[in-house]
């Protein structure tokens, strides 16, 4: 009996169309990662992509995901016989409860590892593509397959269909076992990026980790590049008994559901009976009222649209709202936002102050997966609804129009994210008066928030809601929608950067306290525009495309759609497109003919490029600049710089130099004039901003020259990535690549990642120059000590800011400040008085202070690469600074800065920190190893 | 009223469930017989707007049902043969939703609507209670509520005697026969008697097609004097019904009763029977399957 209902559960299975849907999600998902060099599971650097090393780390991570797949089949196991109403047919026959649970159990299961067949599958084929650069690739050896797939993979997928089946069993609902598996899902997420933070707890977490991916990283930790190509971990220790544990774990889950189900349906519960005895109680209590005479009322003969629109839309949001799971769902997203916040507002345990400009960029990315799923599972739901409840038929009789359908099911779903969204800003609201942060407004969460999120949101829900209405059934909606993100986000990394093909894409805008959203909130704006007009032609088919009735194919809606378009719906759709072109084209002039459009990939080759073409020039003698004399006018309103400056360059060098190389390494800074005494442009190359000027006579060393230069910038409308952040309307913060031309060659803006310069056909890796290679010495990364005299003009009501002492000032419509000092390196910084950086004033003695920048120079050195720009905070009378790591690096915590500090490690040597010091009033910049 | 011109169904699975369908279906009651699979389910939803039949036309008065799906659903009520509920939703408040759908906007009209509907199918007691823990002819006198709302000109009903108790039935038949009077009914079931009962037309569908339409007046007069009946042992009716066109076999206390069709007399103890509609509809049944 068992095999028998194992082996029909397993041929039902495999015919469903969930099988092949998720077997093909995953293969594709996993030919992508294999296949895409910007996206890498387990392999990158010296590792290969098929390294036993990596085969693993995909198997591992693939589980995770694959977890909501396997749901869907063992859930399905019992939940079908309820809602097929098939269920008391089959309890009341011979079979046991036994048979019945496991035999379907194992079917189910034989069914879900075929379909993670895919994984390797994918692996192996991936590998063998063509186009893949051979030195990332290792030999396949099917040992390393078995391993990943049987002892790694399999023991979670046993663990996890189990406890979700277990799940289902007790619950006989499909909308529990979905809850349970999101709520699952958080609190992992959850639990390791707090527990994660403890090195102390990593073997504990090793152990008790469901996906074996702790146990596996903690075996492998140590490991060169050339284990992880060559050997896959022994299976014993810790990665042995996190797998038997968790095995143990889904038996005992099944032992569980086995017992907590039963055949029979469950009564009412007594508490809701009496409920229900006294509302009957009192419904007979009232006497009918007479019987009315006569015929009943006739509807009138224009249809009441608006009220039955009122109806559909209070009906929906009861189902929505009242459901048990929308209750639950908030309270998961409570959680995930509340973790999210406690440990991304923190550095190592030190929480930072909670501003609003800086807790919305987390509370954002907490949303981003979540609303999705939530999106797309409703959408589902909504849609189906009335199928599902086998309704339709009613319904679909009456004369209500097809859009007060669409309409309602949209507006549900969008308000389920949008109440997400709420308690998403509650939250961090809560937070930051938790944490002593009071300057709250309001404003601040609905513009920067809210609303564009939400309005986001309602893209997807649209999107979501038709996907439904045009599929078949509603898994095979879901599926489409999965598939549609995966794509997406594959799009997006292979260089389809553009937001208008990229469907509800619309950027936030770079908060800060001192320039708020400054304007960059518009390219976000117009792109909503824009998809609106693509939103309401997609309503439009929602509603005339619906499933009306029975009718289960499209064809004949699709054939009647032309004549269906005509009048209103038509009208709608076309000022939707009026105002998709529209927009559209607004957008198109701002990002590609006022700005440049560049792709990624784009930049890279032109990275590759230049290096290819100027490198050579890096050891050419150059002179080096030994006074500057700028003139900066800043026209912050405008977003535009003028500029006219004069270096005085001088030979440093022993050797007559003849050539004098002049770039530009700024996207946004035009270069408009040079002039260079006794000399003449030979060369200028567009595309790279590359001058080179012949001297008529060589400059003997100590020779000095002037070199004359006016530029601009200017940024105008909007960009489709990267925000101008430099010349802002309140904050400028312009350093000296971004001002003014730079002279001589040299690695700074060059390809680091060793895989991408394989790809360009670069050398891996650029080395540092030879110990004996004294050319070296002629350069160091800092530049030359100058003077500068620094005159900048600004809007009247800010403030300026340049190195040195202020030598005069000047109010009225625009404030100077002269300064005359050396310096190693020159920036300028504006900004309004009439809002003072809030942390500005903080106490330097231990008090918070913000970092504003970490010197651009010091990112290029391989070494300070890995800490990090974003260093943020300061403490402890400067003795202490945090640095976050990125993604990819480890540093540890906390950096002593000891005086003397500054000599020994080059890394630091160019962090600055501005802040107004106690006592002086006035913003100054410090170095870090001083004290105040 | 009701002009069904050469309707064919063709499912996707390929099965022809319509098969050129033409019918007349004046005011009044309308009845549909058929057996299991013959197409009646079909044929109403398809009336009723919820699917477009692969070829031919259908016109209620001067609305082309397949151009204009919309001017019938005003007009409309509809019993399916087989439906669910919304969970979490009372008869009363349910009932009050469909009229606004159906186009019943002002509140009172509402309240009025809805009030004399629950009374008449018997459902005044539990209107407050949830529609998902009705008993199955609970649901169903709650399906029939529905397809009442707004006084429609047609009023479409799918097996809508199935599952109900005597009483209610006879309740049922009466409150249709009443509103019956002046608009389009169609009625499908497979209780001959509440076609006899109430229809002054049918019409019998049998694999996709017509076998059999009138009034079952004169279809049972087109009988009169065909219909041959004998009492039997069980073991006997093979050889009989090798020897005789056996329209229906019925127990009666442990033996066979056969009704057989003959223009004459068959002899060997057949007796001659007044024939009901039973017997039009069973030798309409054996007609087909012989043609078949
Ligand atoms: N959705 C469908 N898809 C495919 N075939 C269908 C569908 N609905 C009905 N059929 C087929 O069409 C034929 C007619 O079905 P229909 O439901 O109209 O019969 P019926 O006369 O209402 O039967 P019953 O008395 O059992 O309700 C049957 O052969 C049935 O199998
Ligand atoms: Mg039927």
């Amino acid at each position: 009996m068992f095999l028998q209902v194992a082996k029909f559960e397993f041929a039902y299975q495999r015919s469903s169309p969930v099988f092949w849907v998720t077997g093909i999600i995953f293969f594709l998902l996993t030919f992508a990662g294999m296949t895409i060099d910007q996206i890498q599971v387990g392999s990158g650097g010296n590792v290969h992509a098929n390294s036993p090393f990596a085969i693993s780390q995909q198997h591992l991570i693939w589980t995770l995901f694959f977890m909501f797949a396997s749901t869907a089949f063992v859930a399905n196991v019992v939940v079908r016989d309820d809602e097929t109403r098939f269920g008391p047919i089959l309890r009341s026959t011979r079979i046991t409860k036994f048979d019945y649970l496991m035999g379907r159990f194992s079917g189910a299961l034989a069914a879900i590892v075929i379909v993670y067949a895919a994984v390797p599958l994918a692996i192996f084929l991936g590998s063998t593509m063509p186009w893949l650069d051979k030195e990332t690739l290792g030999p396949n050896r099917i040992g390393d397959y078995l391993y990943a797939f049987f002892l790694l993979a399999l023991p979670t997928i046993f663990t996890m269909s189990a406890i979700f089946f277990a799940l289902a069993t007790a619950t006989r609902s499909m909308m529990w076992t979905y809850i349970g598996i999101v709520a699952f899902f958080i609190f992992n997420t959850v639990a390791s990026s707090i527990l994660g933070r403890r090195p102390e707890l990593e073997t504990a977490i090793a152990y008790g980790e469901p996906f074996g991916l702790g146990a596996y990283s903690l075996v492998t930790k140590y490991w060169t590049s050339a284990e992880r190509n060559s050997a896959n971990p022994d299976f014993a220790g810790v990665l042995l008994w996190n797998r038997l544990l968790w095995i143990g774990i889904g038996i005992a889950f099944l032992a569980l559901g086995q017992k907590l189900y039963r055949f029979a349906e469950p009564g009412m519960s007594a508490r809701r009976e009496r409920k229900q005895k006294r509302q009957e109680a009192k419904a007979l209590a009232d006497a009918p009222p007479s019987a009315p005479a006569g015929a009943l009322p006739r509807p009138r003969s224009r249809l009441p649209v608006l009220a039955q629109l009122a109806i559909r839309t209070k009906f929906e949001m009861r189902q929505i709202f009242r459901s048990p799971a929308y209750v639950v769902l908030l309270l998961l997203a409570t959680l995930l936002v509340f973790s999210n916040l406690w440990s991304g507002n923190e550095i190592y345990g030190t929480p930072s102050l909670p501003r609003t400009v800086a807790i919305l960029p987390i509370l954002t990315g907490s949303f981003g997966l979540i609303s999705i799923i939530i999106a797309i599972y409703y959408a589902g739901e909504v849609v189906w609804r009335e199928r599902d409840r086998k309704i339709h038929e009613i319904i679909d009789a009456t004369p209500m129009p097809s859009w007060v359908y669409v309409v309602p099911k949209t507006l549900g779903v969008v308000l389920v994210l949008l109440s997400t969204v709420a308690i998403g800003a509650l939250v961090a609201i809560s937070l930051q008066l938790m944490r002593g942060f009071t300057d709250i407004s309001i404003m601040q969460y609905l513009l920067w928030f809210v609303l564009p999120i939400g309005v986001n949101m309602t893209f997807v829900a649209v999107l979501a809601v038709l996907v439904q209405v045009l599929s078949p059934n509603k898994y095979a909606g879901w599926g489409i929608m999965v598939l549609y993100i995966v794509i997406d986000v594959v799009m997006e990394t292979i260089g389809f950067e553009h937001h208008l093909y990229d469907y509800g894409s619309a950027p936030l805008a770079p908060l800060s306290d001192i320039n708020g959203s400054g304007g960059f909130m518009a390219v976000g704006w117009w792109l909503r525009l824009y998809w609106a007009g693509v939103a309401l032609i997609m309503l439009v088919l929602g509603h005339l495309l619906w499933r009306r009735g029975t009718e289960q194919r499209l064809k004949p809606k699709l054939r009647r759609l032309p004549k269906r378009l005509a009048g209103l719906p038509g009208a709608i759709a076309l000022g939707g497109f009026v105002t998709a072109t529209g927009a559209g084209a607004y957008i198109y002039h701002n990002t590609n003919v006022l700005n440049e459009y560049q792709t990624t990939n784009e930049r890279e080759q032109f990275q590759a490029a230049y290096e290819k073409k100027y490198l050579k020039y890096e050891k050419l003698p150059q002179p080096s600049v030994t006074d500057v004399q700028l003139k900066v006018d800043l026209f912050p309103q405008e977003t535009r710089a003028e500029i006219a400056g004069r270096y005085r360059l001088q030979n440093l060098t022993q050797t007559p130099i003849s050539e004098v190389h002049i770039r530009n390494l700024d996207e946004t800074l035009k270069i408009k004039s040079v002039a260079l005494g006794g000399a003449r442009q030979a060369s200028y190359d567009e595309e790279f901003k590359y001058r080179v000027f012949k001297l008529e006579r060589p400059m003997m060393p100590g020779e000095t020259r002037g070199l004359d230069f006016r530029a601009q910038r200017w940024q105008r409308g909007f960009r489709n990535s990267g925000y101008d952040t430099r010349l802002v309307r309140n904050g400028t913060f312009l350093a000296h690549q971004q001002l003014a031309p730079v002279i001589g060659m040299d690695r700074s803006i060059l390809l680091q990642d060793r895989a991408k310069r394989r790809k360009y056909g670069l050398p891996a890796e650029l080395r540092t120059p030879k110990l004996e290679d004294l050319s070296a010495t002629n350069k160091n990364y800092i530049g030359s000590w100058t003077t500068a005299d620094i005159t900048v003009s600004t809007g009247a009501d800010q403030t300026p800011i340049a190195p040195g002492k202020k030598v005069s000032d000047e109010t009225g419509t625009a404030a100077g400040l002269l300064a005359s000092y050396p310096t190693h390196q020159f920036s300028i910084s504006s900004r309004s008085s009439r809002r003072a950086m809030p942390n500005a004033t903080a106490s330097m003695r231990g008090g918070p202070c913000r970092l504003l920048s970490s010197d651009a120079r010091a990112k290029r050195r391989p070494d300070a690469e890995r800490a990090d720009r974003r260093a943020r905070l300061l403490s402890g009378e400067f003795r202490t600074l945090s640095i976050r790591p990125g993604p990819d690096h480890r540093v540890p915590g906390l950096f002593d800065l000891r005086p003397g500090f500054r000599q020994h490690d080059p890394l630091f040597r160019d962090l600055r920190v501005r802040g107004r010091f106690p006592g002086s009033g006035e913003d100054r910049l410090c170095d870090l190893c001083h004290r105040p | 009223m009701l002009e069904l011109n050469d309707v064919s169904h063709v499912y996707a699975n390929g099965t022809r469930a319509l098969d050129h369908v033409t019918l007349s279906i004046p005011r009044g009651m309308y009845g549909l017989l058929g057996p299991n699979g013959a197409g009646k389910s079909t044929l109403m939803r398809t009336v009723a707007t919820l699917q477009t039949p692969t070829e031919g036309s259908i016109r209620f008065g001067d609305i082309d049902i397949i151009a204009e799906p919309e001017r019938l659903r005003r007009t409309l009520g509809y019993l399916p043969q087989d439906f669910g509920v919304y969970p979490r939703v009372s008869a009363y408040d349910m009932l009050d939703h469909m009229a606004v759908l159906k186009g019943i906007a002002s509140a009172s009209d509402r309240k009025q609507t809805v009030e004399t509907l629950l009374q008449q199918v018997n459902l005044w007691n539990v209107r407050k209670k949830a529609l998902a823990g009705f008993s199955g002819g609970m649901r169903q006198r709650f399906g029939i509520a529905q397809a009442l709302i707004g006084n429609p000109e047609l009023i479409i009903v799918d097996e809508p005697t199935a599952g109900l108790d005597p009483e209610e039935r006879n309740r049922f038949l009466n409150l249709l026969a009443e509103i019956g009077e002046n608009v389009v009914v169609i009625l499908s079931t497979h209780i001959v008697e509440d076609v006899s009962d109430l229809c002054p037309r049918m019409a019998v569908l049998a694999g996709g097609r017509i076998q059999l339409e009138g009034a079952p007046l004169e279809l049972i007069q087109s009988t009169r004097s065909r219909i041959w009946m004998k009492l039997i042992e069980r073991a006997e009716l093979d050889s009989y019904r090798e020897r005789y066109e056996v329209i229906s076999t019925r127990l009666f206390s442990g033996r066979t009763v056969v009704h057989v069709l003959s223009d004459s007399d068959p002899g060997n103890g057949f007796t001659l029977v007044e024939g009901g509609l039973e017997d039009v509809y069973f030798s309409t049944l054996a007609q087909s399957r012989r043609a078949a």
